[in-house]
């Protein structure tokens, strides 16, 4: 017997019924009584002392009540706040000002059109400063120092490194073949469809601050907030509504949210600021901007020997990246991928510059993407260099399915994969021996085919609290299950769906767990003062640790149903087995007790001695992070005369373990590799050399629509993850880590007879055409 | 940023200087809608409805002469607004040569905020057409007595 919304079954998503209506509740769909507008003022320097702030003008716009400056903040200690990594960052400045778009004042005012004219009005006097938009330079001797309060001397914020320096040193000289490439990761941004705001509200009377807004992580917001302020904690209240889109853009907390609360408490009216589309893009958190040096040393048969990785993280005008506290690089040491090196070693420089803060994912599990692209494309060039098909290489390479759990070189443990198993697949789907061929023919007319692979490794769910924590808090998650007299039941979790499905998934792993139907089970999350205590959703965590702890809690309550089962039947428990989603007794099929009727007698039949109700919570400590894989292939054609590159097919296979509702997977999959695509081809924030940004609006931030978007080609294989406790692994970012290097790497094969070996993204018609024209083809 | 050219003209070199190195004549050759108040000699300031692109709104802006020794001129301008502000360091130097005198002028141009950033591709295109324009005005002025 299956229950109706099971494990493997592809139910239609639950949130979509009033997602699809336009009934979702988003943070600006809030409208309370009384309700003020905040706006902010933002520099238009990258870099400048700030000679004064005049707000007269400004208070005399109708309908302006406050305007709050950084030295208002500084009076009560919070022009400052603590980023995620152990660093600072402003609310307001108070001195000067370190990128363009920074928050220098906000405006509070009756209505939002109010609130902007203030904003107009509030004249600011600058003194520019010198501008260090690039980390190469802010780490020259006579570059400016940006943060005198961190470091005196330099703009380096920390070095990181792990691996064997020596050996690998060593093992790179005794290598036949060295293959050495140069590749830039730029920053790009998140672009969800809603932006970051929320709404304050400060009861006097009860002394309990509620504050609605757009985070992946409420809870460890509340305790930030708790901190920060004085406030005490039980008197301060998270509710993260429906999110339009997080993909890490959701984790830090930006200035605006600090200031709602303060103009909130300063007037004792509900406050809302919400960044327009510019706003959003221009100043919120970065992802990437990685200048990476990657050496890989091979046998001349193709044996991978060494990995070598020098990398320049440049992380803007503070480190509020959002990585777990031990890793300021993020996990960026799973660079390794899927192959068995026996030496690698990895080194990072975070530098600062006069940029908003960088480092925070997009959508992937920190700095995933850069180490899986770097990998993937070095192991490419290596390829070309040995004049090996990189199809053979890798398979020649990979880590086999018998080595797992696999103890990699910088000391990650692999929970299971089967690398071989999924590029062979793909191979399958899109006939690579052919497409190979037909290659050959084509080039020999001229014609430009590039056909990619990319087999990469991720690292999720984060994470055991061994090693893993943010800001101190460990990074478990939990579930709270409560079934109803009815067989009814509502469970909650830490976690905070920004449009995953979580509802579905986590439904189903319950109905799956307690044999209930999905529809019987209501899922709630990002509520403080209803939700269990938890991390929040970021780096696919939330199936990994949260979907975990469901299953943990379920379990539990079956523990104890399993007792209520004997009492009813009035066998021993011993005497029962959990069999088609229901007690039975053993060998007597037709003696059973379902959930429901379990449940009902959990309120109105239970056994003495026993605690009524059936309700039952876990907190979840992973034992491990789980390892999803994944094989793609892409094929490209080049336009010889404009540099155009189309993507013709391309096969997706991935593998993340035990699949909870297919059709969702395969959603993640197919967002993922638009998002995988973007920035091989489209997306790069610039800045000029006085820190402009480029790139400020979606007019030059080119995202993805449905006109630059393939048909994506998906396919499964399964290898559950031993450790966890239904064997899921995570896919919320597979393909975003997973598509650019198989984009790229396909572009550069087309080009290889050229000489090409790289190429840096975003790959744009024009940098394409450049190539072509020095090369004289077109 | 750093723009420069020639403009020539059919006027005596002296009279052109005046024109140049007189704000209220200077200003008869702007097209956008400005304002525009003499401090002293040296020192004028004002407003202009101007930008670039779908950019648009009011600067405020001043100016200093800070090089007045025939035939050369240093002028340097602030101006701000719209979330943007710009400096600009302009020289002249003036050479007359068979009744018409020509212009060499540089101008160093510093954009910061909404206009850099948001303008920035159409930036060029929209200072090349202001200048055109603000010669071809002084020109008429100029040569037409």
């Amino acid at each position: 017997m299956t229950v109706h919304g099971g494990i493997g079954q592809s139910v239609k998503r639950k949130e979509d019924a009033r997602f699809v209506r336009g009934q979702g509740n988003y943070v600006d769909d809030l409208k309370l009584p009384g309700m003020l507008y905040l706006d902010i003022v933002r520099s238009p320097y990258a870099h400048a002392l700030i000679r004064y702030i005049n707000i007269e003008k400004a208070m005399k716009v109708p309908g302006v009540l406050a305007v709050i400056r950084g030295k208002d903040l500084e009076a009560a200690n919070l022009a400052w706040m603590p980023t995620l990594m152990s660093d600072r960052q402003m609310v307001l400045p108070v001195e000067k000002v370190m990128y363009q778009a920074q928050e220098v004042a906000a405006v509070v005012a009756t209505s939002r059109y109010a609130a902007a004219d203030g904003v107009a009005a509030v004249e600011v006097e600058y003194e520019p400063l010198p501008v260090v938009v690039d980390p190469m330079k802010a780490l020259a001797p006579d570059a400016p120092i940006l943060r005198p309060d961190k470091n005196e001397k330099s703009n380096k914020i920390w070095h990181w490194e792990v691996g064997d320096r020596k050996g690998t040193e060593k093992a790179l000289e005794a290598s036949d073949v060295v293959v050495k490439e140069k590749l830039y990761i730029p920053r790009i941004h998140v672009s969800s469809i809603e932006t970051c705001g929320c709404v304050a509200q400060f009861d006097s009377t009860s002394g309990k601050l509620t504050i609605w807004m757009t985070t992946q992580a409420p809870h460890a917001i509340r305790t930030v907030f708790a901190l920060v302020s004085g406030l005490p904690e039980h008197k301060i209240r998270v509710i993260s509504p429906d999110i339009g889109g997080g993909f890490g853009g959701k984790v830090p907390v930006y200035p605006g949210y600090v200031l709602a609360v303060v103009a909130a408490l300063k007037t004792g009216k509900p406050v809302k600021w919400i960044e327009d589309r510019s706003e959003n893009i221009q100043a919120d958190s970065f992802a990437r901007d990685y200048h990476i040096e990657a050496e890989i040393g091979a046998t001349k048969d193709g044996k991978l020997k060494a990995l070598r990785v020098k990398t320049i993280a440049d992380h803007g005008y503070t480190d509020a990246a959002a990585n777990p506290s031990k890793f300021p690089a993020g996990l960026f040491h799973i660079v390794t991928g899927s192959y068995p090196f026996e030496q690698a070693f990895v080194e990072v420089d975070g530098v600062y510059t006069n940029k908003p803060p960088g480092g925070i994912a997009y959508r992937c599990s920190f700095r995933v993407t850069e180490a899986a692209f770097t990998i993937e494309r070095v192991v490419d060039i290596l390829a070309k260099k040995l004049g090996m098909d990189p199809a053979d290489l890798r398979m020649k390479n990979f880590i086999p399915p018998e080595a797992f759990p696999y103890k990699s070189a910088l000391g990650w443990t692999y929970d299971s994969g089967n690398y071989g198993g999924a590029l062979r697949k793909a191979m399958d789907m899109i006939d690579y021996e052919g497409l190979r061929r037909e290659q050959g023919e084509k080039r020999k007319r001229g014609e430009l085919m590039g056909i990619g692979i990319s087999s990469f490794t991720e690292i999720v769910g984060a994470g055991p609290s061994h090693t893993f924590d943010i800001l101190g808090l460990k990074m478990f998650d939990s579930c709270e299950i409560r079934i109803h007299p009815t067989g009814k039941a509502i469970a909650r979790f830490g976690t905070k769906s920004q449009g995953q499905g979580h509802e579905t998934t986590y439904g189903q792993i319950l109905a799956e767990e307690l044999g209930m139907s999905v529809e019987d089970i209501t899922v709630e999350e990002g509520d403080t003062d209803t939700a269990p205590y938890g991390l929040g959703t970021y780096a696919s965590r939330s199936t990994p640790v949260a979907g975990a702890a469901a299953a943990v809690a379920a379990r539990k309550i079956r523990a104890k149903a399993k007792l209520l089962a004997a009492h009813l039947l009035e066998v021993s428990p011993d005497d029962l087995e959990w069999k088609e989603h229901k007690f039975q007794v053993k060998g007597v099929p037709g003696k059973a007790k379902t959930m429901q009727e379990i449940a009902f007698a959990a309120y109105t039949n239970h056994p003495q001695g026993m605690e009524a109700g059936l309700e039952a919570t876990a907190y979840y400590d992973p034992p491990n992070l789980t390892f999803p894989f994944g094989s793609y292939i892409c094929v490209v054609d080049i336009d010889k005369e404009t540099g155009e590159v189309k993507i013709r097919r391309f096969v997706a296979v991935d593998d993340c373990g035990t699949i909870i509702n297919p059709m969702i997977v395969e959603g993640q999959i197919h967002g993922g590799l638009t998002m995988g695509l973007a920035p091989a081809l489209l997306e790069e924030i610039q800045y000029d050399e006085q820190g402009n940004i480029q790139g400020g609006s979606f007019m030059d931030y080119l995202l993805p629509t449905a006109v630059e978007t393939p048909h994506w080609e998906t396919a499964k294989t399964t290898t559950p993850s031993p450790h966890h406790p239904i064997g899921a692994k995570g896919v919320g970012e597979s393909a975003t880590v997973g598509a650019p290097a198989a984009i790229v790497n396909a572009v550069v094969d087309a080009l290889s007879h050229l000489g090409v070996t790289h190429i840096d993204i975003p790959i744009t018609p024009w940098k394409v055409w450049k190539i072509l024209h020095e090369k004289g083809v077109d | 940023m750093r723009y420069e050219g020639t403009f020539t003209v059919r006027t005596p070199q002296e009279r052109a200087w005046a024109f140049f190195l007189d704000p209220k004549q200077l200003s008869t050759c702007i097209d956008d809608p400005h304002t525009i108040e003499v401090i002293d000699q040296d020192r004028f300031k004002g407003t202009v409805k101007a930008g670039v692109g779908f950019i648009r709104g009011t600067f405020t802006w001043n100016a200093t002469i800070k090089d007045r020794s025939p035939p050369h001129a240093e002028i340097a301008m602030h101006g701000s607004g719209m979330g943007s502000a710009f400096d600009i360091v302009s020289s002249l130097d003036l050479t007359e040569a068979n009744g018409l005198t020509t212009v060499r002028w540089t101008a160093d141009v510093q954009m910061s905020g909404t206009v850099a950033s948001m303008g920035a591709r159409l930036l060029q295109g929209t200072i090349d057409k202001k200048t055109n324009r603000f010669f071809e005005n002084a020109r008429k002025l100029l040569e037409s007595g």
